[in-house]
This record gives structure tokens, sequence and C-alpha cells, in this order.
């Protein structure tokens, strides 16, 4: 990444101008912090103590068998409030509370971030807001009731689709109206500079466990792509190794980096998808954290590099796949990991692979999708 | 059409703030959208246009202008049609227009044809909300080869070197947003506009316009005292409902009213 926030060409900070002394000022929080020896400290001991980490790497005998290589699940639905988000969350909201911040506002979509962000900051006596599609309240009702019980308010959003997109369209003009003492705290590597770099860096814990859990190079990373922020984690520290392909896994009716053209959405170039008159266009995923319209910058710039693949799994084979895990390993996993799985059990596979999955969450906020479907 | 450089100019050089109503491109619908451009024209109730390509996604603007967007994109409104459209008459607009776009429309489709479609049409200059002064220089490159100018805008956040900056880039004024938050009507400014107006006019070699909340002829006193002129969107939006006679009316006394009290404020 270069001084101004691209990723080759993409990225950068495509705000209203009201923003941009506000980011410049988080770049230089951040950049400051990021070698504090005492921040990281403080991060490292929450990361621990508090999350959970390291998270377990899981050698799936079922799904090896099934698969005919070695397969290992990263287990990031074992983390603190079920799922990868709360990494990002600590270490922004710690970044929140240097930043003397009497105010964090977040948005979500599947409920995770917003419950990690919650979580985070009733941990750090800081109030917290945080803006949801009406059609996400509906269908992710859980993390709603557990947001709530942790004393966060939630906005409904009732634009558009009601779903992710929407909700950082009102997160972002949130912040615009109080930047002083409001906190942003965005849940993946998506938006203007420097959040994709912010949430790529907390996230890349994930990637740095794996490298010290397995003893073999893995052949194969695979993860979900949503905004992208559990598969940068575990991409990211295996960048310079050329011999391990990575592998993103987008929803069918959600695929940015599959069928997106570049632009810009919520402050950032990257792949989007939008009809021929430049409008943002819905999109549709069973999984509510895969439902959006955009996709970070830096795995648009990998997509260019050929570094990175990008694959999709519809609605039917993530649910099969979900409902696989549950019933083989006795796991239940977030129906966003389950397209990662299911496209791991899809592919044709060399005895020889050694394969990594991120099981970026638990699926007990997908009980009643699950169920109804 | 007379160019928007020489009429910010004249406007300067007189002393008299300037006038610039803004309107959903499309919206209520794109007929009723064109006979508004030219009611605007004809009773020279403006000293300039600026119209806006509605957005699927549009993060600086409030509930008023989310709406008339929305209502606009529904109706089949796009950068395209509006500039169709805006094209087929330029020739007897008198006063000068601006597109206002956020960039994805800009982009989509290239650049370079959208950028040269909208000078066709008749347009003088743009302003990209989400396009921030120093970011993706290409556009202005672009803009320039096309004859357009670029209007950036300012903010109560922008410090005074930046703004130095922003003035240097702007064309033919700089834009500022006279509070924090999204478009939409207010009650009330903020209490440290007036100050914040005349730093900014300090240190900005071009004019400076205001927008950004203002909704009625107070509030236009207020600012049209220290800035070169006003802008006001979705004030006037608002008032776009129920029978065409009726708004056409309304819109009329509002922008009168609102000329004659600041027409001699300096
Ligand atoms: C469990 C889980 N996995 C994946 C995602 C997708 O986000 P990202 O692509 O940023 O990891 C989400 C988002 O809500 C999630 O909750």
């Amino acid at each position: 990444m270069n001084k101004k926030g691209y990723f080759g060409k993409f990225g950068g900070s495509y705000v209203p101008e009201t923003l941009v002394e506000p980011l410049r000022v988080l770049a230089a929080e951040y950049e400051r912090y990021r070698k504090d020896r005492k921040f990281n400290e403080e991060l490292g001991e929450l990361s621990e103590k508090y999350a959970g980490r390291p998270t377990p790497l899981y050698h799936s005998k079922k799904l090896s068998e099934h698969c005919g290589c070695r397969v290992y699940l990263k287990r990031e639905d074992l983390c603190h409030t079920g799922a990868h988000k709360i990494n990002n969350a600590i270490g922004q909201a710690l970044l929140a509370k240097k930043m003397k911040k009497s105010r964090i506002i977040a948005e979500t979509g599947a409920g995770q971030h917003g419950v990690a962000a919650a979580t985070v900051s009733a941990l750090f006596g800081i109030k917290c807001q945080v803006f949801m599609g009406a059609e996400d309240i509906s269908r992710q009702s859980e993390n709603v009731c557990r947001m709530k019980l942790l004393g966060a308010d939630i906005i409904q959003v009732d634009e558009g689709t009601r779903t992710l997109k929407e909700a950082v369209n009102a997160t972002l003009r949130e912040w615009t109206r109080d930047p002083e003492n409001t906190y942003y705290l965005l849940g993946s590597c998506v938006g203007p500079h420097p959040y994709p770099m912010i949430v790529r860096d907390f996230q890349s814990v994930i990637g740095r466990e794996v490298k010290k859990q397995i003893k073999e190079d893995p052949t194969h990373l695979v993860a979900c792509v949503g905004g992208g922020s559990n598969s940068i984690g575990l991409f990211y520290p295996f960048f310079k190794d050329r011999e391990t392909e990575l592998i993103g896994v987008e929803a069918e009716g959600a695929a940015s980096l599959g069928r997106g053209r570049i632009g810009v959405l919520h402050g950032s170039r990257s792949y989007v998808l939008y009809d021929d008159n430049g409008q943002i266009v819905n999109t549709h995923s069973v999984a509510p954290g895969l439902d959006y319209s955009g996709v970070g910058p830096e795995h648009a710039y990998f997509k260019d590099l050929n570094r990175a693949r990008y694959c999709r799994i519809g609605d039917a084979a993530a649910l099969k796949a979900f409902r696989w895990m549950v019933s083989s390993e006795g796991i239940i996993p977030a129906l966003e990991s389950s397209h990662a799985v299911a496209w791991v059990m899809k592919n044709k596979w060399k005895k020889k692979d050694i394969v990594v999955i991120c099981l970026s969450g638990r699926g007990e906020k997908d009980l009643d999708i699950v169920m109804k479907g | 059409m007379e160019k928007l450089e020489k009429t910010v100019k004249k406007l300067k050089k007189s002393r008299r703030p300037g006038i610039s109503l803004f309107l959903t491109g499309g919206y209520p619908t794109m007929k009723a959208f064109i006979e508004l451009v030219r009611f605007i024209d004809r009773e020279s109730l403006a000293d300039f246009i600026e119209i806006g390509v509605p957005f699927s996604d549009p993060v600086a603007d409030g509930p008023t202008i989310q709406a008339s967007s929305k209502t606009a994109i529904d109706g089949g409104a796009s950068l395209r049609k509006i500039s169709g459209n805006i094209r087929s008459f330029r020739d007897e607009v008198k006063i000068p227009m601006i597109l206002m776009s956020y960039l994805n429309p800009l982009l989509a489709g290239g650049l370079e044809k959208n950028l040269g479609m909208v000078k066709n049409a008749g347009f003088s200059a743009l302003i990209i909300p989400d396009l921030p002064a120093g970011e993706a220089p290409e556009v202005m490159t672009s803009a320039r080869k096309n004859g357009l100018d670029i209007i950036f805008l300012a903010a109560p956040s922008t410090g005074a070197a930046r703004i130095r900056k922003i003035a240097g880039m702007s064309r033919p004024f700089l834009y500022y947003v006279s509070q924090f938050g999204v478009t939409g009507a207010r009650k009330s400014l903020p209490a440290g506009v007036s100050g914040k107006l005349r730093s900014v006019r300090r240190q900005s070699a071009v004019p400076v316009y205001c927008g950004f909340g203002i909704s009625d002829a107070e509030q236009a006193v207020t600012v049209a005292k220290e800035a070169d002129g006003i802008i006001i969107g979705s004030a006037l939006i608002d008032m776009i409902r129920g029978p065409r006679e009726r708004y056409f009316k309304e819109i009329r006394k509002f922008a009168i009213n609102m000329r004659k009290r600041v027409e001699n404020i300096r």
C-alpha cells in the first residue's frame, strides 16, 4: 500500500470533505499506536485473555475424508462473541479509547460485528450505537437481543434493500454529523483509507497463528468474502508464500469480485456491483454478512495481481454444507463460513493438498434462517 | 447560455450575493423536472442552477435528497437521460448550469465519455460530493480536457492550509459546507458560521459560496452577509409536491423573497 492509501489502483479515500480531516487524524493516530509497545501489550492481553486467542487449528478428519486431502479449520467460531469480528473490534476500540472518543458507532449486517462492537464498548465503558438494516434486524434477531443486552442502541435503517450497504451509508452519515467525539468502528476491510489497512492489520492475527500452528506449508487457504476481513486476515501473512493458493469465496448473489466492475462505493475504489448508470445494485445472499455490493480494495488488488482467486457459492450449497458440518462434525458454522466449507467440499483435491478453511464464525445466529429454509 | 465563470465574476463585482438553486434531476418526474428548470430560468429565480444526478447511495445527503433521488431513479433518471434532456433545450437557457454527481455514475461506462456528454449538454462545472480535493487527479484532468470546471468543497473540519489548497483547485468558486452532517433543511444554522465563513474567505483566492441546510430567508441573510453566494437545495426540493401550479407559485415566492432580502446586504 502506498502513502495515500492505495493498493495498486484500488482504495483511496472518496468521502465528503467533512470526513477528510477525521480520517487524516485516524491514520496518524493509528500510525502512532501500531508501533506503540504498550498499545500492543494491551491488545495482546485482551486478545488472549478476553477474546480467547489463539484459536485452535483443528484437523477435521471428516472433511479430510470427504475431500481426499488434509483439511484444517481455523476456529474463529470459538472466539469470544462467536466470530473473527472481535479481533478488529478490540483493536479499534483500544484506538478509540486512546483517542478519547466518547461514542462508538458501527454498521452491521449479520450482527456479528455489531455484537463485537457492543461488547468492547461495554468493556471500555463507551457509548455505542449500531446501525442495522431492517431486513437484517428481522433475520438476525438473536444478535439484536445480544446487542441490546450489551447496552448498545440499535438504529434501524429502512432505506433500499435494508441490509449492510444501507447500514454503512447511515453510519457514514452519522459520523459526518459529529466526527469530533465519535469513533466509527468499521467492521470490514472496506471504506476509505485507513480502514482497509487497520482492519486487515487487526485481522492478520488469523493468518499469523495459522503459520505457527501448521507444521507443513498449506497448499490452499480458503475463506468467505463479504467485505473481506476474515479472508484478508488469513491471506495477508501468506502474501509472499507464492506456493500457497489463496481462494476467496463470495456469495453467488453478491459477487463483487466475480461479477462487479471497478467503481467507487463507501469511500474506496474497488470492484463493485452496479448497473450501466452507475447505480449500486441490490444483492442477495442467505448469509447476511456476505450480502454486500462492494468488497475491500486489497482483494481487488489481489485479484488483479492474480495472487488470489475468487469463486462463488450459492445459497443451496452453503445451506447443504452447513447441515453437513452440524451432523458430521458437530460444529454449527455461520452461514457466511459455510460458503467456504461448501467450496472446499465441492472442489477436486489431490491427496497431498493441505487446505485451511477459515471458519469465521459460529451459526447460532442463523438458526432462524436455516429452520425456515 | 452565459458562462458560469462570467456570471460569478459579474456578481462579485456588483457585490450582490449569488443565488444557486439545486434540483434533483428527474424529480418528481423527468417532464416536471425539465419544466422546473425552464421555469427558474424564464423567471430568473436564480443566478445558476445546480442539477443533481440521483445516486443510489448518496452518503452526503439527508432524507430529502435521499427520497428525491430514489423517486428519480425509480422513474428512470440517469446521467445519460438528464444530459440528453438538458441538451435538447440548452440553447434556450440563459443561466449557467452546474452538474452535481457522486463519482460512481460519472465513472460508469467511462469517465471521459461521460464528461464529454455533460459538457455537450451545456453544463459549465461539476460538483462531486465524494471526491475531496486531491483525490483521483485524473478526474480533474479529464474535466479540464472537456472544458468543465470542478467546484470543490470545504467543510467546518477543514484546516486553513487545506482550504488554501482546495481554493487553488476550485473553479470558479469554492463551495463551503456550512455545517457538520448531511444536506437537509435545518431550523437553525450553527452558531459560528459567520466567523468561519469570514476566515474561509480570507484563505480563498476564489469566491466562496455556502450551502447545506439553508432553508429560509433569515438564514440566507446570515450566510449572504459573509459569503459570495448561497446554495439552496433541500428546502427547495421540500416544496416540490402536490399540483404543479401550486409549487411553482411557492418556489417563485420563496426565490423572489430570498433575492430581495439578500440583494443589498453589502
Ligand atoms: C461469521 C462471519 N463471517 C464472515 C463475515 C463476512 O465479513 P468479512 O468478509 O469481512 O469477513 C461476517 C460478516 O458479518 C460474519 O459474521
